[in-house]
This record gives structure tokens, sequence and C-alpha cells, in this order.
């Protein structure tokens, strides 16, 4: 249990605390005498969300099963492919029909209609807050939501493009989109702040008097207006959730067995690469010390117009516009390499999370990360065969290393319900969903062609160099894609 | 009914002048300007236009003119390298296109394709799917009904997201048509102002776009201060940043009103903390602790507080262990926290379409605007009288606000927002190896250069034509020093009356010469898109793919002169049209080095400003450039009022139709005081909601 500290930061200084054991001992298991139930590690779920879509040739793995090809978008897969799921055939009906990203960005991870009416209806809760749900009040922060583009108030429309997170049908969870700020609110900084238990107490004290005076406002705002307000009080709550959760005994059965290096805090001004790695340092960071399960981050707004022009050559335009290739060569083949970037960074997640030892494992081991978009095809914006990426094992729940091929049709909900179920959810259904995702476990999905043979190329990925914690200057970045000879031999099995 | 009057209306169109529209201007004008590529075999684009040299086929190939209109409005044919037709002639050709090819486009070619495509699920019959009826429009006159559906349209046909995959297809040409007439019905809903809207409806959209928007941190701080009389410790709030109030902000606001309230009683806490002591506590010995709360509710609420609203906080003083008065500190606390305080609230109270902000929420919003901290005294008694709903007197309380140093907190986010300059605080800095001398103070002392010049246009009833041609510079010891001028020393700012042509104007603020240039060079592309863009508003798109830098065509021609390889690159067909725009003036400023230093020479190289424009038109250096600008007076002066409107209103969107009508008799002569006056007394500063004409979002 972390000892008693006053303020919200110097309680998740407290929580860093509680871990502290001398660097030696920090890849090693907990010595014996650690209750073995207590420390068995809980799962934890991290959801990244890429926007525009995919270039499907380039993203499609033609074999399926574990010798699953690595098409030109996915071949920074490679090192980690054993610790992968590509899916094939999942669906979101309830966006085959309905304007542009929109109406399918804000139910990605609910599943259900977007209404852009006067008022922004996501239809339910996402998956992320519905586990979130399960585990409120055992972790100091309820969930940790990700993103880098600042929302803007606006109208349904225009906020459809930016959240993907929901606690309910209209009630969106906003975004951290800063990392140094993010990186504040895990990390204590050095600040001062009163240091008693009174200290806190009062503070509690206040900020419950703020939400209940806020009652009285709401009701004379508009809509955006309530937005703002909302995101206002919501955040006044997690402050005081964040206090309160200090002030009572730790809830937590699990005592992270490693403790992370101290941090540092993200640079001062950030390039894009820097800004993606930071954030997904910080979801490392939330799941190592188990200050929270549950985590998305938005590598950008839908409908994103983001120049790659710094990272990508050739790439001096709008992200949006290459994605409607619209059958262009050139086209096409900046907005697969746009794509590819993103899928190396979801890579250099995976991996931090491989190298992290816990509860006699990898912390990759129990964890559950997503990847995915709104659509597929970003030229012309379907809702089917969406282009999703599982990693990590559930806590033995999931084999990795293949291509799921499904039927169309099969609703993504059923992927969500299954992950759910694993983590304690107890709702038979989720959005559209018919039943939980077979296969996951093992076996081939129901009504799939038989596996293609593994080939033999596969061997060659330890080659390929890692994304290295620490940034680097652009021109070595592109040398570290994974361009090498072996790799590519692996897409043309 | 609507249809005869306008078939009658066209009759009576062809037999007034139509004809003769044709005959004496629009063919004649054609074939002169368009004929040499447009016509025969090999007519560029595949558009022969001789083969309308019939009126009657003319008229019965809408499809093409909607594709001449475009090219005709944008000025983008004839190309610049050709004659030019005259705007009369233009305007003929339009006018033609308006009132004969394009009488009935609607129903002979528009309808039918969308009756093809479109009407089977987006009509009554197919149940309006999402939301969409297109059969609703009969007839070309309901067109405009539409107006805000049609970018939508014509976005998700572009995206090929419609038709859905599982139905009819156009083909290729019908999509074009369709795009094509699209894009026009699009420009055409942008540039007619023909059609008043009614301002007093306000659209759910429109409404949207109202927000109560939270304090930054500086606007936080300074509300503080005026309360307190005490300075936020540094380093407890982070730098201003969007408008996120994340946890880590609330938390950090949390701790910065705890801390400065604690402060605020502490005896050493200073003359300023004392002060607002005296006036809010000690002053008033009988005074109860709800009655100290209602009047710092008053300065931090920026309005009058009921007693029901600040009863929770009067509550926390009664249950604080504290003596009187530190027993007020959690009241304290809690009014700098409560979303009163945290944001400028603007309340809707279910009046629906009552555009007015009341006095409270004007006199913040022009406070907040003007000095990023809450009205003062006088303001707020403006409020408290209703006074300040009058023109005069909100006209009177800004320019006397305007007068105030804190009037430089918005001067410089106005300079940042005009000229462009904010980059200079970032990442873009002179290499420090050659340019020892620019350091933070440098950089400080430009940007409060430019922001000095913009207030004292708007402040001391100068005209317009300052922000080109002043005569003058404000500047501090040190900007005089890096000008050269003599006899001006210490940190205030002052009027110099300068002589020689080479400052007085945006283009010689050294802030704008170092945004564009870059590190260890000037640049003349940089410069020239400065100009065209920020300065004269005019789009120039980015560069086409596939086109080689200039720094990368350079390397195979190391001994040309910058002039030589821009004239290079110019001569890439895709590079000229824009390039042939922004060189030539970039080029005038090439005197001034990256720092925005007077230069005799350019390393060993003479200094080469001389510009030649396509029409022909040649000058040189900074005294050329000048009148240039003077005889683009009108856009520049157009450019600026959008801004300084767009920072007053802290919103885009305003009608394009009202921003004609406010801006409509600007001249060169109009004072600056008179355009601040017009936006402060405008209905887009004064109203909460407002309608847009603007499509979409």
């Amino acid at each position: 249990m972390p000892t008693l500290q006053p303020t919200r930061r110097a309680m998740l200084r407290g929580t860093f605390a509680a871990l502290a054991l001398p660097w030696m001992e920090s890849l090693q298991p907990l010595a014996a005498g650690e209750p073995v139930a207590a420390s068995k590690p809980p799962l934890r779920l991290g959801i990244c969300y890429f926007p525009n879509g995919v270039h499907p040739p380039s993203w499609y793995p033609k074999a399926t099963g574990a010798g699953f090809d690595l098409p030109f978008s996915l071949e920074p897969l490679a090192p980690v492919r054993d610790d992968v799921l590509v899916f094939s055939g999942l669906d979101k009906a309830a966006s085959h029909r309905g304007d542009g990203h929109a109406a399918k960005t804000a139910n990605v991870l609910t599943g259900f209609q977007v209404s852009l009416g006067s008022e922004l209806d996501a239809g339910g809760p996402s998956i992320d807050q519905a586990v979130a749900a399960v585990h409120a009040g055992r972790t100091p922060l309820r969930s940790l939501e990700l993103g880098l583009d600042p929302l803007y108030p606006g109208d349904s429309h225009h906020l459809a493009h930016h959240l993907i997170s929901w606690q309910a049908p209209k009630r969106p969870v906003m975004r951290e989109t800063d990392p140094m700020r993010a990186w504040r609110r895990l990390n204590g900084s050095g600040e001062t702040g009163p240091a008693s238990r009174a200290a806190a107490t009062r503070r509690v004290s206040l900020l419950d008097d703020v939400l209940a005076d806020a009652k009285g406002l709401t009701p004379r705002l508009g809509y955006a207006d309530k937005m703002k307000l909302g995101e206002y009080l919501d955040s006044v709550r997690s402050v005081e959730a964040e206090l309160a959760f200090i002030q009572r005994a730790d809830p937590r059965e699990w005592t992270p067995t490693t403790k992370p290096e101290p941090g540092q805090p993200p640079p001062a001004n950030p390039t894009h690469a820097q800004q993606v790695k930071a954030m997904l340092d910080l979801m490392v960071l939330a799941f190592w010390t188990d200050a929270t399960r549950v985590a998305t981050f938005m590598f950008a707004s839908d409908n994103s117009h983001r120049n790659f022009g710094a990272i990508i050559p050739g790439a001096d335009g709008s992200h949006h516009e290459f994605s409607h290739y619209n059958g262009e060569k050139n086209r096409a083949g900046i907005f697969k390499q746009i794509v590819r970037w993103q899928v190396e960074h979801y890579v250099y997640l995976i991996q931090r999370l491989a190298a992290i030892k816990e509860g006699g494992g990898r912390l990759l081991d129990h964890s559950v990360l997503l990847f995915g978009s709104g659509f597929s095809d970003g030229n012309s914006h379907q809702a089917n065969n969406l282009p999703f990426i599982l990693a990590g094992r559930g806590g033995g729940s999931i084999a990795t290393g293949r291509h799921l091929r499904y039927l169309d049709g099969t609703p993504l909900c059923n992927l969500y319900l299954a992950i759910g179920k694993q983590m304690g959810m107890t709702a038979e259904k989720f959005g559209d969903s018919t039943g939980p995702l077979p296969a996951l476990g093992g076996g081939e999905p129901p009504g799939a062609p038989a596996p293609s043979p593994k080939p033999p190329e596969s061997k060659a990925k330890t080659e390929d160099k890692p994304i290295p914690a620490e940034s680097k200057p652009k021109p070595q970045e592109s040398k570290a894609l994974p361009t090498s000879g072996p790799v590519k031999a692996a897409t043309k099995p | 009914m609507i249809l005869i009057l306008l078939l009658a209306g066209g009759l009576l169109a062809d037999l007034a002048g139509g004809e003769t529209a044709w005959k004496t201007t629009v063919w004649p004008t054609l074939s002169r300007f368009c004929l040499d590529c447009h016509s025969g075999d090999k007519a560029k684009g595949g558009l022969d236009l001789a083969l309308l040299a019939d009126e009657k086929q003319a008229k019965d190939r809408p499809d093409l003119w909607l594709k001449i209109a475009r090219q005709l409005d944008r000025k983008q044919m004839p190309p610049a390298t050709s004659p030019q037709p005259m705007d009369n002639e233009r305007k003929a050709i339009r006018t033609w296109i308006d009132q004969s090819a394009h009488a009935d486009i609607y129903n002979k070619r528009i309808k039918p394709l969308l009756t093809r495509y479109c009407y089977d699920c987006h009509s009554p019959g197919g149940g309006n799917k999402g939301g969409v009826n297109l059969s609703y429009i009969e007839t070309q006159a309901e067109v405009g009904n539409l107006a805000k559906l049609w970018p939508t349209v014509q976005q998700v046909i572009k995206d090929n997201e419609m038709p859905p995959k599982n139905r009819p297809e156009p083909s290729p040409s019908e999509r074009e048509l369709l795009g094509h007439w699209l894009t026009y019905q699009i420009d055409l809903q942008q540039v007619d102002c023909t059609k008043k809207t009614d301002t007093a409806t306000m659209s759910k959209a429109a409404a949207s776009h109202t927000w109560s928007r939270p304090l930054s941190s500086t606007e936080y701080a300074n509300t503080i201060t005026a309360l307190l009389g005490v300075d936020v410790p540094a380093g407890v709030l982070s730098k201003d940043g969007d408008s996120s109030l994340s946890p880590i902000i609330i938390d950090e606001r949390l701790d910065a009103a705890v801390l400065s309230v604690d402060r605020f009683f502490a005896a050493d806490a200073g003359v300023a903390a004392k002060h607002q002591r005296d006036r809010l506590i000690n002053g008033r010995p009988s005074a109860s602790a709800a009655a100290v709360l209602s009047d710092a509710a008053r300065i931090v609420w920026r309005r009058p507080a009921a007693s029901a609203e600040v009863a929770k906080a009067a509550q926390k003083v009664a249950a604080s262990a504290a003596t009187w008065p530190a027993s007020l500190g959690d009241g304290l606390v809690l009014l700098l926290m409560s979303p009163n305080c945290q944001m400028l609230v603007e309340p809707v109270d279910g009046r629906k379409g009552q555009a007015l902000r009341d006095p409270y929420a004007l006199a913040a919003r022009l406070s907040y605007l003007l000095w990023q901290e809450p009205p003062d005294p006088p303001l707020s008694a403006a409020a408290d009288s209703k006074a300040i709903l009058a023109d005069d007197e909100i006209a009177a309380q800004a320019a006397r606000m305007l007068r105030d140093p804190r009037s430089i907190r918005f001067a410089r986010r106005l300079a940042r927002n005009y000229l462009g300059i904010a980059v200079l605080g970032g990442a873009k800095l002179p290499d420090p190896k050659r340019f020892p001398q620019f350091d933070e103070a440098l950089r400080q002392s430009m940007e409060d250069e430019a922001a000095h010049f913009l207030m004292s246009i708007l402040r001391d009833g100068r005209p317009l034509s300052d922000l080109v041609d002043a005569g003058y510079v404000w500047v501090d010891g040190r900007m005089a020093k890096h000008y050269g001028l003599p006899g001006v020393t210490g940190d205030g700012f002052r009027k110099v009356a300068v002589r020689d042509g080479q400052r007085g104007g945006i283009a010689g603020l050294a802030a704008v010469l170092t945004a564009t240039s870059y590190p260890g060079r000037t640049s003349v592309v940089m410069r020239g898109k400065w100009l065209v863009e920020q300065i004269l508003g005019d789009d120039i798109p980015p560069p086409p793919p596939n086109v080689p830098t200039l720094e990368e065509s350079a390397a195979d021609n190391a001994n040309m002169t910058m002039r030589q390889r821009l004239e290079q690159h110019r001569r890439k067909p895709e590079c000229a049209s824009c390039h042939q725009r922004m060189d030539p003036l970039g080029f005038c400023l090439e005197k001034y080095d990256p720092i925005g230093r007077i230069r005799t020479t350019d390393g060993s190289l003479p200094i080469d400003d001389r510009a030649e424009l396509i029409s022909g038109e040649s000058f040189t250096g900074m005294d050329g450039l000048r009148t240039y600008l003077r005889s683009n007076n009108q856009k520049i002066i157009d450019r600026f009022s959008r801004k300084l409107l767009g920072q007053i209103c802290e919103r885009g969107g305003i009608p394009e139709c009202d921003i004609r009508d406010l801006f409509a008799d600007l001249s060169p002569a109009t004072t600056g005081d008179a355009l601040f006056r017009r936006i402060v007394t405008s209905v887009h500063f004064r109203q909460r909601f407002f309608t847009t004409d603007s499509p979409g979002r």
C-alpha cells in the first residue's frame, strides 16, 4: 500500500514510491514470501486509433493462419508477428450509411449508429469505458484517454471526428492532447503542495462544492457550451476521485514487481514522432504502475490533414488528401507509407510492453492492445472488413501469431465482447454483437478457408531493429524503416 | 408561378440584349483570348470552343460553361502568360452564361442525374435516407434552398461514397458534369449577397458555434491578481495552450487559487494585496462574509452574484476553523474554481434566438479581449448601468482601454495573428553563429515593435494606409540600435519619424523580415509568399507533388545566383503560376538581411532587389514595393480588417456577406480607431449567436 500523500500529484509519486524496489531487483520476480494470489497481474486494455483508413492492397495479408504474409503497410510487424493477431472480415454495420468520417469515427468503439443531430450521440458506451466501469475505483485513474489533436468546440458533426471514448451515448470522455500535460498527470514533477492529509481533505471538499455549485449553470447553456462545461466538471471529478483514492486503503490487489526508470519529460518542442512516442510511453507507464487498466490513444482525429512531409519523403500535403488516392499510384504510395508509419509506432508500443517483466511473464502477456481505424479503404470509406490488429496474450486467453479471416459481416463488436468478457464484463451483448468472437484462443474462424502454409522466410524477422525509445533525428528514423530484403520476401510466399 | 416568371425573365433578357451581348462581346472576347489554344483537333484540355461559335449550340453545352465560368471567376484562364480580357469582358461572359447557357441547366442536365442515381433513396419515396431529400428541389430557382447540403453532396461523390457500391454508378462524364455543377453552385452561394439572411433566425448549427470559452492560464492568473492583489507564484500554471480543461489544468488551477488565497492573508503579501484586503474586507468592518463574497464574485465572475450562488462559499467560511478574515479563504477559492470564473459563460437562458450579449458578458469579453483580465471599476460600472449597450459607450470604453498600457497584450496577439510572426517565438530562430545579437530580448522587442505599431494605428486616429506607408516607427532603445536610429535609448517604446523610406510600415518590420527568412539567409520565396498570402490575402496553393524544392534543384547549379535559380524554377509551368506572383515581391526586400537589418551586399554578391511582374510592371526595392502595395491598399485593408474582426469576435465563420456589409466603405483614409469602433459596436461582437451562410460546419 502506498504511503498516504496529500495532493494528487504527490499521490502519483506515491504510486511509484510503492514500487521503490532497488533498481537491481527491478527486473527480477519478487522475492519468495510475496503472496502469490496477490501478485497475479491484472489485464490491461489499450486501444490505438488511427484515422483515414488504409490502402487495402498494402494491408490485408493474403495468407491466413500462422503463415500470414505482411503486405507493405504491415511489414513493421515482422519482429512481433508472434505476438499479434491480424483480422479480416470484421464489420461495423452501423456505419454502412452516414456521411463521411464522422459517422464512422465516433462509434468505432461503440458499434452503434452515430446520430449527428443537435447533440452528438454515439449510441452507447465505448468498449474501453465499459471495461473501465468494471475496474472503477480499483486504480487511481479510471481510464486514460490520449490524443494529439486538440478539440475545439463545434457542432456534433465536427465533434464526431475527435471522440471515440464514451461513458454514455451522449457523454464523451475528453482526451489529453498535450504530451507534457499528460506526462505531468502521471508523474509528479517536483511541484510542492500542502503536505498533510488535512490539505487533501480540504481539496476534496472544495472540489465537491464546485461540482454542487455548477449544477445550477448547466441548464442555462447551449450544446457546445454544455460540452465544454462537462469537460471542466469531468476533470474536477477526476481530480476529486484521484484525491479520494489516496485517502483510503489502496484497493489494488496487484503490486507491480518491477519499477519504471525515472521518467524524462517529453521534449519541449516535440516532433510529431516524439509526440506519438511520448503518448505511447505514457500508456506503458500507466499500465506498468497499474495507474489504470484502460487507455486509448488517437494517432490523430479522423479526417486528419496532418502533413507527413517531414517524416516521409514526398508526403508534403494532407493525410486525408492522400487517403483519397483515387487509384493514383503516387498518392497511394504515400498513403500506404503513412499507414505503415503508424504501424511502426504500434509495434513500438508492443515492444515496450514486451520488454517489461511482471508476474513471471511480460506485461504484454497481460495486455490486449488493439490498433484499428473507423473504415477500411481510405479512398471509399467502407465500414466492412475493418483494419484491426490485436497484440498481447490477454492473460493467456489469446493465441497470437495468426491472421484470422472471418466471414464477411462478422461484427467488430464480437471482438469487443470477447475482450470485455475476458476483462470482467458480465453483459452477454455489446453494441451489435452476436456473440463473443470465436477462435481468439486457437482454431480457425467458422467457415474460414484452411490456413496457408507458413513461409520459411519469416525467420528473418530478428534482423529488424525496433524503434528506439529515445527520439532520433529524422534521417536515422527513416533508415529504421524495415525495408530489408528478407522481410520483403515474406510478402511473396 | 416562379417557373413562369423565370422563363419570362430569360426570354426578356434574350430580347433585351442576350443576343446582342453574345455577338458584341461574348463571342468576340472568347475568340480573341481563348481560341488560340482551345480550338480544333489539338484543343488544349480537349476543350474545343470553336464548336460553340453559334449561340444556339453554345447554349446547349451548359456542362462546358460550368467549367469556363469557374476558370473565368478564378482568373485561372487565360493563363497568366497570355493576354488577359478586361474585367468588363469577363463580366459580360459570366452574365451571358448565367442568363443563357445556365438558364435551366438544372432541369435539363442535373435533375435527370439526381433522379437516376439519387432519388431511389434520397426522396420521400426512398425514405429520405440519411435525412436527405434531394427531390425537394423542383427547379433551378430552388437550388439555393439546399445551399448547406451541396458541399456534402459534392464531398460524398468525390470520395466515391455515393452512390453506394451496390447502386448504379454515374459514368465518368456524368460524374464530371455533376462535380462542375456542384462546384459552381457552391461558388455561387459564397458570393451571392443579394439574398439577405435574417440574423434573428438562429439555426442549430449556428448556435453550436457559440461557446463559453475557458480562461487561458494568463487570464486566470490576471483574474486572481485582480481579486487578491497577489501574483500567482511562477511555475504553478502551465503556459497558455489550447482550450483544454484536462485534470492537470484543474489541479494546477486549484493549486494557484489555494496558494494565492493563502498568500493574500499573509502580513507581508505586499501593497496591492493590502489594498484589496482593505477594499474588500478591512474597509467595511460590518460587512458579513456573504457580502464580502458577493463583492469578490462581482469581480471574478464579472457579474453580480445572487446570494444563493455564494451560499456554499459562505458556508465554507462559517465552517472554517480559522479566524476572520483568514476564514474567508476557502470561500474565495471556491469562487475562483467555479465555472463562473473559469469560463466566460454565455448563458442561453432558454431564449433561443436572443442574439445580444447581456451587459456583463459584453464587458467581460471586451476586457479579456484587450487586457486579459476582468473588467476594471469603470467598465463594471458601465455594465451595471447597462450604458455599455450603447454604441458610444462601448466605443468609448474600448478607446479608453486601448490607451492603457495593458492593451499591449491584445496588440501582441494581433501582431502574431495578422503578421504571422508567431513562428519567431517557436522553432524559427536565426543562426546563432551568424547572428549572435539575436537573443530573447531582441525577439521580444521585435514583436513589441510590431504590436505597438499596429496598436498606434487603432488608437491614435491614424489612417489604415499607414499599414504599408507610415513614415514613422515605434522603437525602444534596442530596436533603434538594430535599425541604426540615433537618439533612442532605454526600454520604453516611442514613435520616431523615419525619412529614408526603408522603414515605416509592416514590410519593414524586423519581426516580419526575420520570420520570413531562413536561419542563415533571406528567402525571396517566403517573403513573397508572406506578402501575397498574409498581407494581400490571396491563396497560394501548396506546391504540386514530385516537384523538387529549390534547394534540391540548386544542387546542380551551385554557381547560379538566387535570381537565376528562381528563374529556372519558374520556367517549369507547374511552378510558374505561383512563383511569378511571389518571387518578384520577395526580391524587393533583398536589401534586408535575415534579421531585418539593412545590408549593402549579400555575402560577396551585390544586392539585387529589382522586381518584374508578369504584367511587365517593374520596380525596385522598398520604395517600389511600397508603391505596389499602395496600389493594392484596398485588398490589404480588407485583409487586415478581417483579421481584426476575427480576433475581436473570437471566431471565424461570420457570414461573408455580413463581413462585406460591415467593411463596404473602408478606404485607405479610414482611421484605425473608426475601424475598431465599427467592429466593437457591430452585432458580431455583441451577439452570442450568429447565423452563417457558409456551408457545412
